[in-house]
């Protein structure tokens, strides 16, 4: 037997307090030490020692085992240990080596959803990608073309749900409704009747690997576009009084328009709604993600069923947004009124220059960060609140 | 012998070894292991269980070029439990011999 193997049959075999069983142990490691001095191999020096069961029977007995009790107050001491070292715990470090870890894993995630996790925005999604706003060219595709009269067009587009196509809305340059498809054997079936252009999509097999399109180009002098969609749908340079689009639960993107009267209703759709000039902005969803970004208005008011919202750069005299659940982002907000009804889910404030400012929040955690403004009140129900950079005159919170 | 009878004997020797002068556990289990005819263990064993009863007390000197040292010294109790014990001692060998004395057969 050498030192290691009896040393470890020893401690295997005590059963004293930790306390007792450290002195015995050091003072076997001492001996070893010692007599190796002397001139003693190990094995000799295990020769000249009892065997480790004895001697740890004989220290068992003498200093007894250890007790239900004493297994609590050693626990109770673990535990100190523990709180002392979480007090010392150095945050600094933990964030650092979480940046770290993100910057190593870049390569692996990607560069677009690590910027967002940098920046503080998870829950910005943007469906343009999905949905396909990429430039093609239509050159190559069928053309139909619909003579249109009037200043007001209703396009519904229905069909079977097909997840290759969507359809794309512009504002055109001519007399006509141009409806394009890509690729040519794309079979659409296109009907005009008193303002209101139905565009069916029938389910059908394309031999395309790529995703096809539709492209829907409004003729000139529309000034009321109201589009009844069943398909994915994205909405890009619109410029007239009045934009009214309703969907399913089809991604909808709405982009570039100019109006005076702006909605969107969907059932369950993710929605982005993106550099909007126009006097009042609506956007109901029932749920799903919504970003709406860039908006320039004097009224905006968003409802959703459950988040996540982001909301940010906004312009507007009066701003609502109504979340029953969810995480939400608002950031950069301007104007006179700003009320947010928030339910559960993280809520993240931040870089707000509103007069008056009313958060109400059924749970969860709030950050408010950079907040100016003459008031901020609200109701906060169980939720934990963080407030950095706050310049407002007026706060109360119930 | 009987182990509790050994066992006040190796109390009182290693109490009394230790008032002499501050010793570490090698050097006792070397001094008194072959005389008391006992293994290591029982003197660690002391050694810890008089040290957890107050009657001796440790400190540590670091070693020149080993591990350190951890001596042991004789504390006020130990002292006290030292001279009652050699009082018993005394008194039960007194005790003993006029039983057993004078018959040397």
């Amino acid at each position: 037997m050498n030192k290691k193997e009896y040393m470890r049959v020893l401690k295997q075999n005590l059963n004293t307090s930790s306390e007792d069983s450290n002195e015995i142990l050091d003072e076997y490691e001492t001996y070893f030490y010692e007599a190796s001095q002397e001139g003693l191999t190990e094995e000799e020096i295990c020769e000249k020692l009892e065997r480790p069961e004895i001697v740890a029977q004989n220290v068992n007995d003498t200093l007894g085992v250890v007790s239900e009790e004493e297994v609590v107050i050693e626990f109770e001491k673990q535990l100190q240990g523990v709180k002392e070292t979480l007090k010392n715990i150095d945050l600094k470090s933990i964030e650092e080596s979480a940046k770290q870890m993100v910057s190593a894993t870049k390569g692996i995630i990607g560069e677009s959803l690590i910027n967002k996790i940098e920046k503080g925005d998870m829950y910005s999604m943007d469906f343009e990608e999905m949905i396909g706003m990429d430039k093609r060219d239509f050159s190559q595709g069928k053309k139909i073309e619909l003579e249109f009269k009037g200043n007001e067009v209703k396009l519904e587009f229905t069909g079977k749900k097909l997840k290759k196509i969507d359809v794309e809305v512009i504002s055109g340059d001519s007399k006509y409704i141009e409806v394009m498809t890509l690729p040519k054997e794309l079979m659409v079936d296109v009907k005009s009747n008193d303002g209101v252009v139905t565009i069916d999509v029938p389910k059908q097999k394309i031999e395309f690997e790529l995703r096809s399109r539709l492209r829907v180009a409004v003729p000139k002098g529309i000034e009321k576009l109201l589009v009844d969609s069943k398909i994915p749908l994205s909405i890009n340079k619109f410029k007239g009084t009045m934009l009214d689009v309703k969907a399913d639960d089809s991604p909808i993107v709405v982009k570039s328009v100019e109006v005076k009267d702006f909605n969107v209703n969907c059932e369950d759709g993710p929605i982005v709604v993106k550099d909007i000039k126009s006097d009042v902005a609506n956007i109901v969803n029932g749920d799903g993600p919504i970003t709406i970004k860039d908006i320039e208005t004097k009224e905006l008011k968003s409802k959703n069923g459950h988040g996540p919202i982001v909301v940010k750069n906004v312009d507007s005299k009066e701003t609502v947004i109504i979340l029953g659940s969810g995480p939400i982002t608002v950031k950069n907000i301007e104007g006179d009124n700003l009320l947010l009804e928030m339910g559960s889910g993280p809520k993240s404030i931040k870089d707000i220059d509103v007069k008056e400012i009313e958060l109400n929040s059924k749970a969860g955690i709030l950050s408010l960060k950079n907040i100016h403004g003459e008031k901020l009140t609200g109701k906060l129900k169980s939720t934990m609140k963080s407030m950095k950079d706050i310049e407002v005159k007026d706060i109360a919170f119930e | 012998m009987e182990t509790q009878f050994k066992k006040g004997v190796i109390e009182i020797c290693v109490l009394q070894e230790i008032k002499k002068e501050d010793t570490y556990g090698y050097s006792l289990v070397k001094k008194l292991a072959d005389i008391l005819d006992i293994g290591e263990s029982t003197i660690y064993t002391m050694l810890r269980k008089l040290t957890k009863e107050g009657y001796l007390e440790v400190y540590t000197i670091p070693g020149t070029d080993g591990p350190r040292r951890k001596y042991y010294k004789i504390s006020d109790f130990g002292r006290d439990r030292l001279y009652s014990l050699r009082y018993e001692w005394r008194d039960f060998i007194n005790r003993v011999e006029e039983v057993i004395g004078g018959d040397d057969e």
